[in-house]
């Protein structure tokens, strides 16, 4: 069984911050993966469906922020207590950064007319495939509290950065070979640094949740 | 390196047949704060009573262990407790000013250990003793009014007042905040940062916020036993007792 504060109404404001940061994270995970599906499929309305939600995780960061601020002024938290409050600061500031960057691939994927017929990789789409694992891996290990979890996520973002590196040459190849793509493949290595730069941030929230778990900041 | 001003060495305290303290073992560092805290009848209070042996007034309590100060037993049969109370003053929970003036109760400590020479020179110790425990602007009109004409947290620094004024080189503080205002407490808060460059400071609190506010070293007892004892900022970080942890977030366990 969980401890339990002597305080009920303390769990339960600790419970709350907790559930409302991961159905924020849940949202953006979501939008990660919308973003992602405009690669292979076009389509302008949920590009812009996307980039308006952006908006609404915006709130849900102030609303965190106001949340963990009503606790500590009421609960003064300590040890534990005080690293959830300060993790769910600090990850709620980093998930409305990842939300951005869902917001700015779907905003280049709106300029996209159409896919060049000589484009054939798929690179990017997999590379997206990856960052979106990677960041379930990460919001999951803040659920679990699991450390377990959180240290998984350094060492397949090194995978990430690897294959970024692999898509970058890639696409230089596509653009030498077919002057016709250059428009469009100077949007998908736009789209790929966002991936990348999302790859960075789920790396982010895992050294969070080390840190509640073991502690002790590495 | 730094020197302890207090050594305590398997202490143990019993009131008749019942063990209130249990062998604690605790190097109390010179010139710094040190907080002791835990549960009510953790034995915290007890322990403070030992290191300048207030303990002896109380019936049926008896003490095994031994506490150094300066690396001298203070328990020696040799040595005079009045003596030992000069170099360790207390102060308590509730302000316990003299039913006399300010003045002569910041002159009377110094008239009976005999440390001024002349009427100027009390006149002196006393106002710089009240400077010390920031109380004397606030009142050198008035210092021939009673001491419990001033207000609870004016009470408690006269109190300080009094213990500084015969030049301890420690100073015991029982809750010395529990029954002031947080503008008073902020007050006493800001003297103990100040006093614990010239004294060694144990302080007993209930306030987990003023042991992270005021102390650099922390000491969690529970149950008579001493559970943990670090530096003040690892203690409310990251705590490696489990009991630590449970008191300190208000934990049933």
């Amino acid at each position: 069984m969980r401890e339990q504060h002597i305080v009920t109404t303390y769990d339960e404001d600790l419970d709350k911050i907790k559930s409302d940061l991961f159905k924020m994270a849940l949202i953006v995970e979501k939008q990660i993966y919308d973003s992602i599906n405009l690669i292979k499929i076009l389509d302008i309305k949920k590009a812009k469906e996307i980039i308006k939600s952006d908006d609404k995780i915006d709130k849900k960061e102030k609303e965190i922020r106001n949340l963990a601020t009503n606790i500590l002024t009421k609960r003064q938290p300590l040890a534990d207590d005080l690293r959830k409050i300060l993790i769910a600061l600090k990850i709620s500031g980093t998930i409305e950064r990842i939300a951005d960057h869902a917001a700015n691939i779907a905003g280049r994927m709106s300029y996209v007319n159409n896919i060049p017929d000589s484009y054939l990789t798929d690179s990017i789409f997999h590379l997206g495939s990856l960052v979106l694992a990677n960041y379930a891996k990460a919001i999951s290990s803040y659920d679990k509290d699991s450390s377990k979890i959180a240290k998984v996520v350094p060492n397949l973002d090194r995978e990430i950065n690897s294959i970024y590196e692999t898509c970058f040459r890639e696409h230089l190849h596509i653009m030498m070979e077919d002057r016709e793509t250059i428009g469009f493949c100077t949007q998908m290595l736009f789209i790929a640094k966002e991936l990348e730069r999302i790859g960075d941030l789920s790396k982010v929230i895992s050294k969070e949740v080390l840190y509640n778990v073991e502690g002790v900041l590495k | 390196m730094q020197k302890n001003k207090i050594e305590a060495k398997k202490v143990s305290v019993f009131y008749n047949d019942k063990k209130a303290l249990n062998e604690i073992t605790l190097s109390i560092p010179e010139k710094k704060v040190t907080s002791l805290i835990g549960p009510s009848g953790c034995g915290k209070s007890t322990f403070l009573r030992c290191i300048n042996r207030m303990n002896d007034t109380i019936e049926g309590c008896s003490m095994t262990g031994r506490i150094l100060i300066d690396n001298k037993d203070i328990n020696e049969k040799s040595l005079d407790p009045v003596l030992l109370r000069a170099r360790v003053g207390m102060v308590f929970q509730k302000p316990n000013p003299f039913p006399k003036s300010i003045f002569e109760n910041v002159a009377y400590g110094p008239k009976i250990h005999g440390l001024t020479q002349s009427s100027d020179e009390l006149n002196e110790l006393v106002e710089e003793s009240l400077k010390k425990a920031g109380l004397f602007s606030e009142i050198k009109d008035r210092i021939h009014e009673p001491g419990t004409s001033l207000s609870g947290g004016q009470q408690q620094r006269l109190c300080i007042a009094r213990a500084i004024s015969i030049s301890p080189e420690i100073i015991l503080m029982d809750e010395p905040c529990s029954a002031l205002d947080p503008i008073a407490t902020a007050k006493i808060e800001e003297l103990i940062d100040e006093l614990a460059h010239n004294f060694t400071i144990v302080i007993v609190t209930h306030s987990m916020q003023q042991a992270a506010r005021v102390s650099k070293q922390t000491a969690f007892f529970h149950m008579g036993n001493l559970i943990e004892v670090g530096k003040t900022d690892s203690i409310f970080s990251n705590p490696s007792e489990k009991k630590t942890q449970d008191y300190i977030t208000g934990k049933i366990g």
